[in-house]
């Protein structure tokens, strides 16, 4: 029972940074149309960021908040220089040069740091297991699952009860109606990619005292988040929360029974949720006129 | 005999000579088997996959294991090993399709189907080489699939041709090739090409004229699936191993850059997109091990500046010499950009 509880919330845990790097991606798909391929190498970043300055300062609030600003720095920067160029352009050419600029990220952390994995320290207050009635469990772990919460309930509030909040659903509706109402849909597109990626970055950071950072985790996420926009329902803030909760604990539960296929038992739910329902399990209400 | 089927013939009969040696050259042309399906995706089904590289392992892996083990009248024969890789990446694209094709006419506005896709693909890619990386039964898993003979030809009888030169077996990757050129050649100058053509421009317009959509990008993927499988199988007995790298995510993403690199405004850019990149890949990776740096930039580049790839920066150069002859219209995406064009809404 210990053990399956703990599988649990480890699941639970697993599906809130899911739910970081996806919301993000679905933000952006929602009222950009874009499909940002980039979106792991900033889940990656997050994390190096976060171990670089932790080895300088040996404070951990302090190397989260560094990374989260550095990754967001660096997307405006992208935004401005790559994205302002192509959006114009077809959903392919989006990906392929959010593609390229993947391969710049990834090399780059290979050559400033290297190609092989660093270890991150959980910060010493959050050492330690909690006793929750009879079940004891890492306290930094707790500690994920309690912040992402607050961040997706910030968020839910960010997009439902704020003027910004109201503007990227609007933009989702119809950019051309948001556009005509006298908004700046080009900088609505510069803070709403901004925030994602900050997401993204926090999520990795985050994440890096649980399983360190190494060059290959991006892509990981990246699949992942791909995975659980496509099976919430691209563009919904809903089916991203379920979908990434679903994949973390089938994916938890599935590794207390059989190790080696915990990854694939996930992905094969997946496929059999979208034969059943081909537009994602939260699909978004409106399809008006495109 | 078309211009493509011509072109295709010249340079696999040049490339031994020009390339550095005949093994790269070996390499060009399996690659372009796997580019060739991925190009007939994005060119003509309007559909971008991330994951070739999991057809390419899958029939890698089929291939090797063939030559492994494969015994009696059905054994050690190149030309079952090659039909098999084929098969075998055919029929897992043609399930993938079922789930991710789906997903194309789902409804979405605008291009969520065909961004859906790309996703799902990806993840397949993913999928793939967890599965390969954790069955190492099977597989070798990190180690790969070792010591995997190469199969002579045989066609039956005594009939029997040794693969084990480096030209013989070159030999027979060149005829596996322009069997698969010739024959997407006609496909693509066929009813069911233009019809392809149709949908790539016009989704919902097509469907209305009553095409099938959903069949005939299915048809589609699982041949391009077929393509991939093909290569991976003769990967397998060209490399002697199946290495864990035949079907990361990066295996999927060359298969794209290449793609993209030779650009979809004729088969020939497929041909032209793999030479380019497996050269220089081999050039830069000796000078400097972190060039896909300036890969990444070159992508970006290409997206800036020449959407149609090296076949229309080609193109253009030959028809800028000489401006009398205008350029053939009627072929797929003339301007050499690729699909899904933003007007192009259902």
């Amino acid at each position: 029972m210990q053990l399956y509880m703990s599988q649990l919330l480890n699941g639970i845990g697993l599906g809130m940074i899911y739910f970081l790097v996806a919301v993000g991606l679905t933000l952006v798909f929602g009222v950009m149309r874009f499909v940002n391929f980039a979106h792991g190498a900033f889940y990656l970043l997050g994390a190096y960021g976060t171990f670089t300055v932790m080895q300088v300062t040996g404070s951990f609030v302090l190397a989260v908040a560094a990374a989260v600003a550095a990754v967001a720095l660096l997307a405006l920067v992208m935004e401005r220089a790559v994205l302002a160029r192509i959006y114009a352009l077809a959903p392919t050419y989006h990906i392929l040069a959010t593609f390229g600029v993947t391969l710049i990220l990834e090399e780059a952390v290979k050559l400033l740091w290297s190609p092989a994995p660093q270890r991150v320290a959980t910060p010493e207050m959050l050492r330690g297991l909690t006793q929750m009635g009879p079940f004891a469990y890492p306290t930094y772990r707790l500690t994920i699952i309690a912040v992402a919460a607050l961040c997706a309930l910030g968020l839910w509030y960010l997009l439902e009860r704020t003027r910004y909040g109201a503007l990227v659903r609007g933009g989702a509706e119809s950019r051309e109606v948001v556009s005509l109402l006298g908004i700046d849909v080009r900088r609505l597109f510069t803070v709403n990619f901004v925030l994602g990626a900050a997401l993204a970055a926090f999520a990795g950071a985050l994440v890096s005292p649980i399983r360190g950072a190494d060059p290959g985790m991006g892509t990981e996420a990246l699949a992942v988040a791909f995975v659980v926009c496509v099976v919430g329902g691209l563009g919904s803030f809903s089916g991203a929360l379920a979908g990434a909760l679903a994949v973390g604990i089938l994916q938890s539960l599935a590794t207390s029974l059989w190790g080696a296929g915990a990854g694939l038992v996930a992905y094969i739910a997946m496929a059999l949720v979208l034969l059943v329902r081909p537009e994602g399990l939260m699909p978004r209400a409106s399809r008006g006129a495109a | 005999m078309t211009p493509v089927v011509l072109t295709y013939a010249a340079a696999v009969i040049a490339l031994p000579v020009v390339a550095p040696s005949v093994p790269l050259a070996t390499e060009i042309l399996i690659f372009a088997l796997a580019t060739l399906g991925c190009h007939l995706l994005l060119g003509y089904g309007g559909l971008l996959s991330f994951g070739q590289g999991a057809f390419f392992g899958l029939g890698a892996y089929a291939g090797g294991l063939y030559a492994l083990y494969g015994s009696g009248p059905w054994g050690a024969n190149a030309i079952i090993c090659v039909l098999g890789g084929t098969m075998v990446g055919a029929v897992a694209a043609a399930l993938v399709g079922l789930v991710a094709i789906r997903r194309v006419g789902a409804g979405n506005r605008g291009h969520g189907g065909a961004v859906a896709f790309l996703m799902l693909t990806f993840a397949v890619a993913q999928v793939a080489y967890f599965a390969a990386y954790n069955m190492t039964g099977v597989t070798g898993g990190e180690n790969g699939l070792l010591d995997v003979p190469r199969p002579p030809v045989s066609l039956g009888g005594a009939a029997r041709f040794n693969l084990d030169a480096p030209l013989a077996f070159y030999a027979f990757v060149a005829g596996v090739l322009m069997l698969a050129v010739a024959l997407l050649d006609r496909l693509v100058r066929s009813t069911a090409g233009r019809a392809l053509i149709a949908i790539r421009e016009n989704e919902g317009r097509a469907a209305a004229v009553g095409y099938d959509v959903a069949r005939f990008r299915l048809s589609v993927f699982t041949l391009s699936g077929g393509l991939a499988g093909c290569a991976g199988a003769l990967y397998a007995i060209f490399l002697g191993l199946v290495p864990l790298s035949a079907i990361d995510v990066m295996q999927s993403e060359r298969i794209v850059v290449m793609t993209v690199l030779g650009g979809t405004g004729s088969l020939i850019g497929a041909l032209l997109g793999t030479a380019s990149f497996i050269m220089a890949a081999d050039a830069l990776s000796n000078i400097w091990p972190h060039w896909p740096l300036v890969l990444g930039v070159g992508i970006v580049l290409i997206v800036f500046f020449a959407r149609g790839g090296l076949w229309s920066i080609g193109a253009g150069l030959v028809q800028g010499l000489a401006p009398g002859r205008a350029s053939r219209r009627g072929k797929p995406a003339p301007d050499g950009t690729i699909g899904l064009q933003p007007g192009a809404r259902s």
